[in-house]
């Protein structure tokens, strides 16, 4: 202890000695840069390649890195599925790096949900988690209980989030339109079925909470108390017709389009300071300088027929969002924080037109996560 | 131990170099290895406690966060917004070195945050940086034949059941 300077100097290099710190340290890393840090020293690849560090890894909190995005609008049937990054500038670009997630096979299976770093897909016979990151898949064992589906449809909502709960949790709803009891009636302590549409399809996963968006207001599904709950907010009169849900920035936030003008945006925060949830307006943006700046060539102006949609949302950093947004032929980030809008990619027309008929183009997210299925 | 509830015990920390810091009890409280000191003692902690892996500068950062993050929680309205602030320009004011330093003193002390936050702070540090960057930042020697590493550089997927040595 009486030589101070020998002690600081051995103490500098003393992180690296220690394991913990530094499987704590190099846990809070991006997958990619992981990888790459293994050329370090020996031991640096001996430890990240330990189980432990594997674990570590898995159970801290990680940022969205890329997202899924659905070309096929069709998606009940089959899906088109592209992968892009966010890098810093908010601007997704396709992979270009040395790490890339796997996209899973999609010829006989669907992807229903993607949750902090895993996905639930479906096919015909079964119902498979599966973890894009290290392409681990399990088969989930078929214990649903089997009901006459001439009549019941049912969907599948999932939840993965290390921070909360240990392992994951699959629930099933069941709806038919002409039973007297309409939905829910397999679960527990649902007293209130909906008498108006719930889109079941779109599926997102909050704080112990699963959430569905119906006409009027959002359905919530309690997973520590296993029952619906019937305290949320109704919907913001404005917004009508496809809203995305989207966690971002630590809360619950809602866009969709305005009621009588196709090309306004509504992007609203659920906001719990007092004793009752409300949907707190947060920004209100206008459609068509977007359009004429990165679509312009694509549209004819007397046609009335355009294409436009939310698609999700995208946290930036602590406070600022972007929108990812379907306007004619393209994808398209706009970031709220100044209105920059980043190209993301081309729509086949094909695509494009169907959307009419069947429905929407849709993102998963993408978290690395080395956390097994 | 009666009649002095209205002001705070005192408990007294020696650094390496014999500075001497009075800390309230509730403070003490997130300083675990603290903490379990005055646990073992018998009551009442009277005579300082000697830190003999803590040095003054690092200490008196860790009671100025600790503090900080107190008087922050008290005002429940704002003190995400400004527990925010203050940790980015603490993160802001270190050099590196300070850097590990404190995070060394940290985990001696066992302040479970303050780590976590530090430990962030590296990560951020060296997210996106070379190789090269980061044996510099750790001050690790390396100890791969320049074929070893092109061999690694090559591999790019994930090695999930460890990675071959020869």
């Amino acid at each position: 202890m009486s030589d101070n300077t020998e002690f600081i100097s051995s103490s500098m290099e003393a992180i690296e000695r220690n394991d913990d710190l530094l499987t704590q340290i190099l846990g809070r890393v991006t997958l990619r840069d992981v990888i790459t840090f293994r050329r370090v020293s020996k031991r640096w690849l001996s430890l990240i390649s330990a189980p432990y560090f594997r674990c570590c890894h898995a159970s801290l909190k990680q940022r969205v890195s890329g997202l899924f995005f659905d070309f096929a609008p069709d998606s009940v049937f089959h899906q088109e599925v592209k992968f892009f990054y966010l890098d810093k500038e908010t601007c997704p670009s396709y992979s270009s790096s040395s790490f890339s997630p796997k996209i899973p096979d999609l010829s006989s299976s669907q992807i229903i949900q993607s949750c902090n770093g895993l996905m639930l897909l479906q096919s015909e016979e079964a119902v498979f988690i599966y973890n894009p990151t290290t392409g681990d898949k399990k088969t989930l064992p078929s214990s649903f209980p089997s009901f006459d589906s001439s009549d019941l449809h049912y969907s599948l909502a999932f939840a993965f989030d290390p921070l909360h709960f240990i392992g994951y949790k699959v629930i099933c709803i069941f709806d038919g339109v002409d039973s007297k009891n309409e939905c829910f009636e397999t679960m527990r302590g649902c007293s209130f079925p909906p008498t108006f549409r719930v889109e079941f399809d779109m599926v997102t996963y909050f704080k112990d909470s699963i959430y569905w968006n119906g006409r009027k207001t959002t359905l919530r599904f309690d997973l520590k108390e296993e029952c619906m709950k019937n305290d949320m907010p109704p919907l913001p009169s404005k917004t009508y017709y496809r809203t995305v849900l989207v966690p971002t920035c630590g809360h619950m936030n809602l866009a969709g389009f305005e009621s009588d003008d196709e090309l306004s945006i509504c992007v609203f925060r659920l906001k719990k300071d007092y004793s009752s949830p409300r949907w707190v307006h947060l920004h209100s943006i206008d459609l068509l300088p977007v359009i004429v700046r990165t679509a312009f060539d694509r549209i004819t102006l007397h046609e009335k027929e355009f294409f436009c949609s939310v698609i999700h949302l995208i946290e930036d950093d602590e406070d600022g969002m972007s929108l990812l947004l379907h306007v004619p032929g393209t994808v398209v980030v706009l970031r709220l924080k100044d209105r920059n809008s980043y190209y993301v990619s081309d729509i086949p027309t094909g695509n494009e037109i169907l959307q009419k008929t069947w429905g929407w183009f849709r993102a998963f997210e993408y978290i690395e996560s080395l956390a097994s299925v | 131990m009666s009649g002095i509830s209205d002001t705070e015990r005192m408990i007294t920390l020696k650094t390496v170099e014999g500075t001497l810091f009075d800390v309230k009890s509730s403070i003490a409280k997130d300083i675990k290895t603290v903490q379990a000191f005055i646990d073992d003692s018998d009551d009442d902690v009277t005579s300082p406690i000697p830190l003999p892996n803590v040095f003054t500068r690092e200490l008196s950062r860790i009671l100025d966060y600790l503090n900080n993050h107190h008087r922050f929680r008290s005002d429940i309205e704002k003190a995400d917004e400004e527990m925010a602030r203050y940790d980015a320009e603490f993160a802001k004011s270190m050099s590196h070195e300070e850097l590990k330093a404190l995070i060394l003193a940290a985990n001696y002390l066992n302040v479970k945050d303050l780590l976590e936050f530090l430990n962030q702070t590296v990560a951020d540090v060296i997210q996106n940086k070379s190789v090269e960057f980061v044996r510099n930042f750790f001050g690790i020697e390396n100890d791969y034949t320049p074929e070893e590493e092109e061999k690694l550089r090559n591999e790019n997927e994930w090695a999930f059941n460890g990675v071959e040595q020869d």
